[in-house]
């Protein structure tokens, strides 16, 4: 039988195999991008480029097997929807028709036409096949940039579609109407990384205009006497299950909500600690700094941490310093924390003010296993500030340089969890998803929309 | 000679139109050529579905202001003639649905009235209406294919998926109603070899 | 499970070994470390 319809491109004399005769319709010539009306047996020249083709990933003519079947490049579309752009490559098999490889994002789709229009279940979501699908998105103008090859409908550079995608989670439907028609598509995704263009490999050369006649016409890419079976890669590309993003989000915060627990309940064992030892202490503003040893502590464990919970009495405008020190009798070495507690109140503009806290929680880190005596140094000052004495807020304070008694009493525990650790725990354990979701959204400026 | 049962063939060697007669031929004018294609199907590809075998005997290339499709006349164990519709790399099995053409709608378009997007037939609603011209034909077929043949087609959908194609030439309205199939679901025989191809697992 | 997830599950895992880690250690970069430095300055700051 006859092979392949060979055209010569009107503009630029290149031949052009027809790949898929009888079912092409328009044809954009590889070599100058001029795009032909070959419904006819004349072939008409509708836009005259003088342009190279742009370069795609899978060159026309390329083969590979999807879905156990052989097929080819035919037609290669760029397509833009002023938020992303992305490729579409028409494959053709005589006898299993046209499907489509979309490339977008770095992910590759299988693309199959549907003959059953999707019922629709509502103003966002259509059912097919039993699957709901919703809407991802308004339908978004959707531009044809550039165009290869051989189409079985009328293609022009500048095509313009109202598009939108419905998902599934998985798989998705692509939805675009144009003038006349509405085009359902079952979008499937495909083995990301490189598998797609692995599993397609480059056709024959194409014989350009000013390249060697090429002889007789022939369909597809035979050549001499090489059985073409050999040269098809054994790879066939089937749809794979892609967990959706919103599976993979929940999946991932569910994991971060569970080690976050996690280590919340690490940290509540680890600081438990032993019996508190209370012991009370009453110091003057002005004075000297007092010394006293709190408490006298056996650390069993390797190491743990220490908490000092200071507590003062109903003082205001003054504040304690409480210097620590925890020394090792054995050692004699110390391990030196410094609290402060500070109580301020007044009045202003806005009404009564307070600030500060009656209360003081200091910790140790790291204290390893011993015995220890725990000392502190305290001193009190009085906050003298004229604004408040002004007001008459205390007349008996520091204005005055009296004197004033300040009673503490302080709690020393074995052990204690660090709140600042937790929380920058579940920091770190949330940053990755953070940093996905925001590359996402950044990326969906730049990539397809799916 | 493949079908007796139709009254015209196009000689597949000179294009010659011929209407069968009883046991005369005569010649009664010139089918176009048809431009090449590299359909999978043949005369002479047989197949089963929907519990009767068939044989596709005869072939119409149509064409419209954006393409062209086949139309390949099957004849069917069960008596019946069907078409097999491909376009687009698709195929839809037809069949005639005499009883639609007495639908309000469709009497009114024999009497020359249009149909608009979205009329209704049964459940079938009106998708496409345009103007097909017949490019020539191929084997045994009901009726000759002039090349000037021109119809009025009318594509109907239902919310299935399946179709129904209405046309209208100087003789008169046709219904047919279809369901797309796919070639596998033909389970053929002796498609036709497609240089540089090899069958598809499912259809050797 | 994804690639990505499996990395988040691994990076959990980690961050639970680290806290596990810093616990038996008693470590904290938020303890109340050494004694007073001069520079602190007293009195409210709400103004």
């Amino acid at each position: 039988m006859t092979a392949a319809r060979v055209i010569n491109c009107p503009n630029c004399g290149g031949s052009i195999a027809l790949k898929a005769a009888g079912y092409s319709i328009s044809v954009a010539c590889q070599y100058c991008g001029s795009e032909l009306d070959v419904a006819n047996p004349d072939v008409l020249l509708i836009t005259e480029y003088h342009r190279a083709a742009a370069a795609s990933d899978l060159p026309l003519g390329a083969r590979g097997t999807v879905k156990g079947i052989e097929r080819e490049v035919v037609g290669w579309l760029q397509r833009s929807d002023g938020e992303a752009r992305w490729s579409e490559y028409l494959l053709f098999n005589p006898y299993a028709g046209y499907c489509w490889l979309i490339h977008a994002d770095g992910e590759w789709s299988l693309g199959t036409m549907l003959t059953a229009e999707p019922v629709a279940l509502g103003e966002e979501t259509v059912e097919h096949e039993g699957e709901c699908f919703h809407r991802e998105y308004d339908p978004v103008p959707t531009r044809t940039d550039a165009v290869v090859g051989e189409f079985y409908w009328r293609v022009r550079a500048g095509d313009t579609v109202e598009a939108t995608v419905y998902s599934d989670g998985n798989a998705s439907l692509s939805w675009e109407r144009s003038a006349d028609e509405v085009n359902w598509t079952l979008l499937e995704p495909l083995p990301s990384c490189g598998a797609v263009p692995a599993a397609f490999v480059a056709g024959q050369a194409p014989r350009g205009p000013s390249g060697p006649p090429g002889g007789p016409p022939q369909f597809g890419r035979k050549q001499g006497s090489v059985p073409r079976a050999s040269s098809v890669p054994a790879t066939d590309l089937t749809p794979v299950a892609r967990r959706s993003d919103a599976g993979d989000l929940s999946a991932m915060l569910g994991m971060a909500v569970a080690t976050c627990f996690l280590i919340a309940l690490v940290a509540m064992m680890f600081g438990a600690g032993g019996r508190p030892v209370s012991q009370g202490l009453t110091i003057y503003t002005g004075q000297p700094a007092q010394t006293a040893t709190l408490a006298t502590l056996t650390l069993n464990r390797p190491y743990q941490a220490v908490t000092v919970t200071a507590r003062g009495d109903a003082f205001v405008n003054k504040w304690v310093d409480l210097d620590y020190r925890l020394v090792d009798r054995r050692t004699q070495r110390s391990i030196d924390a410094y609290g402060l507690m500070e109580y301020y109140a007044g009045r202003d503009s806005d009404g009564p003010w307070t600030e500060g806290s009656h209360q003081r929680v200091t910790k140790f880190a790291a204290v390893p296993a011993g015995t220890y005596d725990l000392m502190v140094e305290a001193s009190a000052q009085n906050w003298s500030n004229p604004s408040v004495t002004s007001y008459g807020w205390g007349s008996a304070s520091g204005a005055t340089g009296e004197s004033e008694s300040v009673a503490l009493r302080f709690e020393v525990k074995p052990g204690g969890v660090f709140l600042g650790n937790i929380l920058l725990f579940v920091l770190l354990t949330f940053a990755p998803i953070t940093i996905w979701i925001v590359r996402r959204v950044h990326a969906a400026a730049g990539g397809y929309r799916s | 000679m493949r079908s007796a049962a139709m009254p015209y063939v196009v000689c597949g060697h000179c294009r010659s139109v011929l209407l069968r007669d009883g046991q005369a031929l005569s010649d009664i004018g010139k089918s176009a050529m048809l431009p090449f294609d590299v359909s999978p199907i043949q005369l002479g590809t047989s197949g089963a579905i929907d519990g009767v075998r068939f044989d596709v005997v005869g072939r119409v290339r149509w064409g419209w202001e954006d393409g062209s499709w086949n139309e390949w006349l099957l004849t069917c164990t069960d008596g019946q003639a069907r078409w097999l519709g491909e376009a687009m790399g698709q195929f839809m099995l037809l069949s005639e649905r005499k009883d639609l053409v007495s639908d309000p709608l469709l009497v009114g378009f024999g009497q020359g009235q249009p149909i608009r997007v979205g009329d209704r037939v049964a459940e079938f609603i009106a998708t496409d209406v345009k103007q097909v011209r017949c490019l020539g034909g191929e084997g045994d077929l009901p009726f000759p294919t002039p090349a000037d043949w021109m119809m009025t087609s009318v594509d109907f959908r239902d919310s299935r998926g399946r179709s129904l194609s209405v046309q209208r030439d100087a003789d008169g309205v046709s219904a047919y109603a279809g369901r797309y199939v796919r070639l596998e679901e033909l389970r053929p025989h002796n498609l036709r070899r497609i240089e540089g191809w090899t069958l598809p697992a499912g259809l050797r | 499970m994804s690639p990505r997830v499996f990395l988040f599950g691994l990076w959990c895992l980690l961050l639970l070994l680290a806290s596990a880690a810093a616990n038996y250690y008693a470590w904290s970069p938020f303890a109340d470390g050494s004694r007073r430095s001069g520079a602190t300055i007293y009195g409210p700051t709400h103004k």
